[in-house]
């Protein structure tokens, strides 16, 4: 028997092309469109939020500002994968005579090597021996240094920052108010840095 | 001459352009659904340094670790004045004991609860922009601050931001072992109040 020969053209349907480019397309723009989010992010340096600061249930956030304005402590883990390693404090300080980013100044800090590790038994310690620990003497001295300095007279708008990991201790960020207060309305107020956003304010009850 | 038929064509459903157009809006909802997230913004939050004055507070909110809080409130004074008036023949230590227990066993709070409290306490708050409190937060060393922090950040949240606060450390112990529980008649701005004094 002869076979008979079927000679059908494989043609490309159109729609169904017109369909995987629409499809490429928008893949295409929604990766560049992410991928440049990110670049920006990281290139504006300070916008990044490099480990987990406390959130703030709140509808009304003030936004914080990158550059670094008045004396701030930064508080992280030792380790940034471990919640578990201590605690390291960062003295960072505004330049006199141009403006420093919060990252800018914490790199400086290392430089100068202001810095310093509590020691793991620090919550162990009594009032007198915790203030004796090189980071609370490192605190003390920078609180103090800067009032001498900036802060001459009482004021509302003489403020210390503290930009601290939501793990902190809470004897860390008393210390540092207690010191404040001891200045009495030299100092009236700290400034906490947090974290705002849609995902937290959904959370309130 | 004849006219010829027109031939209706019926229309049909491209499976390849249907399994398309699923997957584009597949794609358009899980995009957008991932854009619309707006990214947490780092923000900040004052607090103000505490006085070196004695403590008045309406209400005192002592964290005791991270799931329980003590609450007093005005409701706490009536607990300690009956205390008082049932048991005063008692030693100021068996007193003060008994006082303690009863605040521990009206007061401790798990943490949902004091949220719903504080929630009732900024609905008060925002009834009438003259009224005017005053929280104070104490906490021992080895509680995460964010703690405080969730707290402050409920309270800051009312419309006259007519709730002031306050934090200070210490611990539930510290109450237990103070001096005095007691209650006393005090003249606060033009009113007549029984108020609790902690004596550390």
């Amino acid at each position: 028997m002869a076979f008979k020969r079927t000679d059908e053209k494989k043609g490309l349907s159109l729609p169904g092309l017109i369909d995987i480019i629409f499809l490429l397309l928008i893949f295409s723009l929604v990766t560049l469109s992410i991928s440049q989010a990110r670049i920006e992010k990281n290139v504006a340096g300070n916008k990044e939020i490099e480990f987990d600061l406390p959130e703030m249930r709140s509808s009304d956030v003030v936004e914080a500002d990158n550059l670094l304005k008045t004396l701030m402590f930064q508080i992280e883990l030792v380790d940034n994968s471990d919640e578990k390693s201590g605690k390291v404090v960062y003295v960072l300080r505004p330049l006199e005579d141009r403006p420093i980013s919060i990252r800018g100044a914490r790199q400086r800090a290392l430089q100068d090597s202001l810095f310093a590790v509590f020691p793991e038994n620090f919550l162990e310690l009594n009032d007198k021996d915790f203030s004796d620990t090189p980071p609370c003497k490192l605190i003390e001295r920078s609180i103090r240094e800067y009032k001498e300095n900036h802060f001459f007279n009482p004021s509302p708008a003489n403020r210390i920052e503290i930009r601290a990991v939501k793990s902190t201790e809470f004897r860390i960020f008393n210390y540092i108010l207690n010191l404040c207060s001891s200045y009495g309305d030299t100092i009236p107020q700290v400034i906490i840095h947090t974290l705002g956003g849609r995902e937290v304010r959904d959370g309130i009850q | 001459m004849a006219f010829s038929k027109v031939k209706i064509k019926k229309d049909r459903l491209e499976l390849v352009s249907l399994i398309d157009m699923i997957f584009i809006l597949l794609v358009f909802f899980l995009v957008t659904s991932f854009v619309m997230r707006t990214p947490l913004q780092e923000t900040i939050l004052y607090i103000p340094t505490p006085e070196n004055v004695l403590g008045r507070a309406q209400i005192v909110i002592q964290i005791i670790d991270k799931n329980r809080v003590l609450w007093l409130d005005d409701s706490a004074s009536s607990i300690v004045e009956q205390i008082e008036r049932n048991y005063g023949y008692l030693s100021e230590t068996r007193l003060r004991n008994r006082i303690f227990s009863a605040l521990i066993n009206e007061n401790i709070l798990s943490f949902s609860q004091m949220q719903e409290r504080l929630t009732l306490l900024c609905n008060r708050a925002d009834e009438n922009s003259f009224s005017d409190y005053f929280v104070l937060i104490r906490c021992p060393n080895e509680v995460p601050f964010s703690m405080v922090i969730s707290i402050i950040s409920k309270i800051n949240d009312t419309r006259y931001r007519n709730i002031r606060y306050g934090c200070v450390g210490g611990t539930l112990d510290e109450i237990k072992n103070s001096r005095a529980i007691r209650t006393a008649v005090e003249r606060y701005r033009g009113k007549i109040r029984k108020n609790i004094i902690i004596d550390f």
